[in-house]
């Protein structure tokens, strides 16, 4: 659906005129379809962006501000390089691997957060040149116009119009209908994350490791 | 809101998100004031950042430490705007304030017993006492009122172990006075804002100076250093480079080195773009923190930049919470418990954004060793003898 379409499906199930809206502002349904999108990725971290971050000589520390996508918490670090992919480590694993790893050099081969907006590759790069490939989980795209359509998948663009609805009953202050949408809302989310994840790969077979030997005698 | 024009930017200014709340309260400040949502919000602000502890910084402090302003008593604590500050001498039953424990002897009227003979009204001084001299303060470091907590401790890039005062103590000694390599870091005794290292660095450490350019350029009197940076000099060699390879001009954007990172750490609040410090983490003390907001209130044209701007919506929902929880008019308690639920949607969602090693790994169970079979133990019949072992 475009934003044109769930608005006016919105404005329907809120039992307000398409045309000349009484209680809304388009503006406002707008700006509540885009925080639909939010909410919906926060639930779901299903929608990904990847941005690629020069490789600098001696620096360790890169800053996820400014890098051109609304990073929401990065995922994977690839460096073309050594097509290698870097493992996830936090601060707590480093100190305990090595005291001074503040001022080691070479290939980086961990990567872990400083902070929710900065991340730290290590050892710091010896020479630049490279490039890694990040890969964020990320919020989307406000809407551009009503032609736009909603990036997540199409089965849930329903889930926006409910967002939209679950927001109208707030704003009439009727909690109880806000909380009878909100519960199954919420818990239809778990089908988003679960389309996005492992049911993508419901072909693999998944299976128990052997537990031992299975030759008991 | 009908009449109300959301901003279409992607940051919304704290003004706006006021003006937001009201319309949604259907309030023209008769029963929710605008400050009074702002304090709800700047709240709300505060609270995420501590309770997430999702954003943190590096903090370098030069070695001795150094506090903005130390006080004698109590009361003046309060003219310090809870900077870095510390509170120096030796306070006795009286409440008087000493130089030296030896006077708080000397008052009570007992025996007068030695002591260290120097006090430092800053400990920068440290560096300048005389060879085999001491003072029996402690060696404490004060932070900033932004930081919520130490997450780590380097000194030289090296990581200190947090240890409790009470294990320090068990060595007996005035181990506050010990030198040598700092490898230790503990809460110390002078309360909250303070920690103490152990051993203690006494040499005069400063990565890097201001200098006041007149001073340099005319050889005249030293001032204050103001304005943006002229020159950078040392033992390193400082080339700079204009973006469009003209003469280079304004401000700088990046420092850059094949050796060493210069992290550009923001101070959060306005003005921005200029350098306020320059510090060097070598054989200095460098904190991992977290932080919140350095003032006690947020101004309406400014944006809670700590978070994430999507975040900024669960913020609206906090003073939506305490709006509707509030008693008086205007209290509606199914509304408050439904926003105090989206509010603490937030905080959970803030917690996962500092929380990346949770996607990149595979967690299984571990492998259960298999048990050997205890030999089973023999059943007697109800009416056997009694059995004593001899």
């Amino acid at each position: 659906m475009t934003r044109e379409e769930l608005r006016t499906r919105a404005l329907t199930a809120l039992n307000d005129s398409t045309t000349a809206p009484v209680f809304w502002d388009l503006n406002e349904l707008n700006q509540l379809l885009n925080e639909a999108q939010e909410v919906l990725a926060e639930e779901v971290e299903a929608l990904t962006r990847t941005v690629y971050i020069p490789e600098r000589p001696g620096v360790m520390f890169y800053s996820l501000r400014g890098v051109g996508v609304e990073c929401m918490t990065p995922w994977r670090l690839w460096t073309r390089n050594r097509q290698h992919r870097l493992w996830p480590i936090s601060m707590t694993e480093m100190d305990g691997h090595y005291e001074r790893w503040l001022t080691v050099t070479g290939q980086p081969e961990w990567w872990g957060l400083l902070s929710w907006d900065t991340i730290f590759v290590w050892p710091a790069p010896t020479t630049g040149g490279g490039v890694f490939e990040l890969d964020c989980f990320i919020w989307p795209e406000a809407f551009a116009d009503d032609t736009s359509e909603p990036e997540t998948a199409d089965p849930d663009h329903d889930w926006l119009l409910d967002y939209v609805l679950m927001e109208g009953q707030v704003k009439q202050w009727d909690a109880a209908r806000a909380l009878d949408i909100g519960q199954t809302l919420f818990q239809r989310a778990k089908d988003s994350q679960a389309r996005a994840g492992l049911r993508a790969v419901q072909e693999r077979f998944f299976g128990r490791e052997a537990e031992g030997n299975d030759l008991r005698a | 809101m009908p009449g109300w024009t959301p901003p279409t930017t992607a940051r919304w200014t704290v003004g706006n998100d006021i003006t937001w709340l009201q319309l949604f309260l259907q309030d023209d400040a008769a029963l929710f004031p605008r400050d009074e949502l702002l304090r709800w919000y700047t709240d709300a602000y505060r609270q995420l950042l501590s309770r997430a502890q999702a954003t943190r910084q590096w903090r370098i402090l030069d070695i001795p430490p150094r506090y903005t302003i130390t006080y004698t008593y109590v009361w003046e604590r309060q003219y310090t705007f809870q900077g870095m500050s510390r509170q120096i001498g030796y306070q006795g039953p009286s409440g008087s304030i000493y130089t030296y424990p030896w006077e708080i002897e000397q008052a009570e009227g007992i025996p007068v017993t030695g002591g260290a003979a120097i006090l430092c009204t800053q400990l920068w001084e440290y560096a300048y006492t005389p060879s085999g001299s001491s003072t029996d303060q402690t060696y404490t470091f004060a932070v900033p009122r932004s930081q919520e907590r130490i997450a780590r401790v380097y000194w030289n890039h090296k990581a200190l172990a947090p240890r409790s005062t009470l294990e320090l103590d068990g060595t007996e000694a005035f181990w506050w006075r010990e030198s040598g390599e700092p490898w230790i870091w503990t809460r110390g005794t002078q309360g909250q804002r303070h920690f103490d290292i152990y051993q203690l660095q006494a040499g005069y450490q400063q990565g890097y100076a201001l200098v006041y350019n007149e001073a340099s350029n005319t050889g005249g009197e030293p001032g204050t250093p103001a304005g943006i940076i002229r020159e950078l000099s040392g033992s390193r060699t400082y080339a700079w480079k204009s973006d469009d390879d003209t003469v280079p001009y304004g401000l700088i954007r990046e420092v850059s080195s094949p050796d060493r990172q210069y992290l550009a750490q923001p101070t959060w609040e306005a003005p921005l773009g200029t350098i306020r410090e320059w510090r060097s983490s070598a054989s200095n003390l460098m904190v991992w923190e977290v932080v919140i907001p350095d003032h006690p209130l947020l101004d309406e044209d400014e944006t809670p930049v700590m978070i994430p701007a999507q975040l900024q919506k669960y913020l609206r929902c906090y003073v939506l919470w305490r709006a509707f929880g509030r008693q008086g008019e205007g209290q509606r308690p199914a509304l408050a418990a439904w926003f105090e639920q989206r509010w603490l949607r937030g905080v959970a969602l803030m917690k996962r954004l500092g929380w990346v090693t949770r996607w990149d790994r595979g967690y299984g169970r571990q492998g259960v060793a298999a048990r050997s079979r205890a030999v089973p133990r023999p059943r007697l019949p109800s009416d056997f003898p009694r059995w004593v072992g001899v």
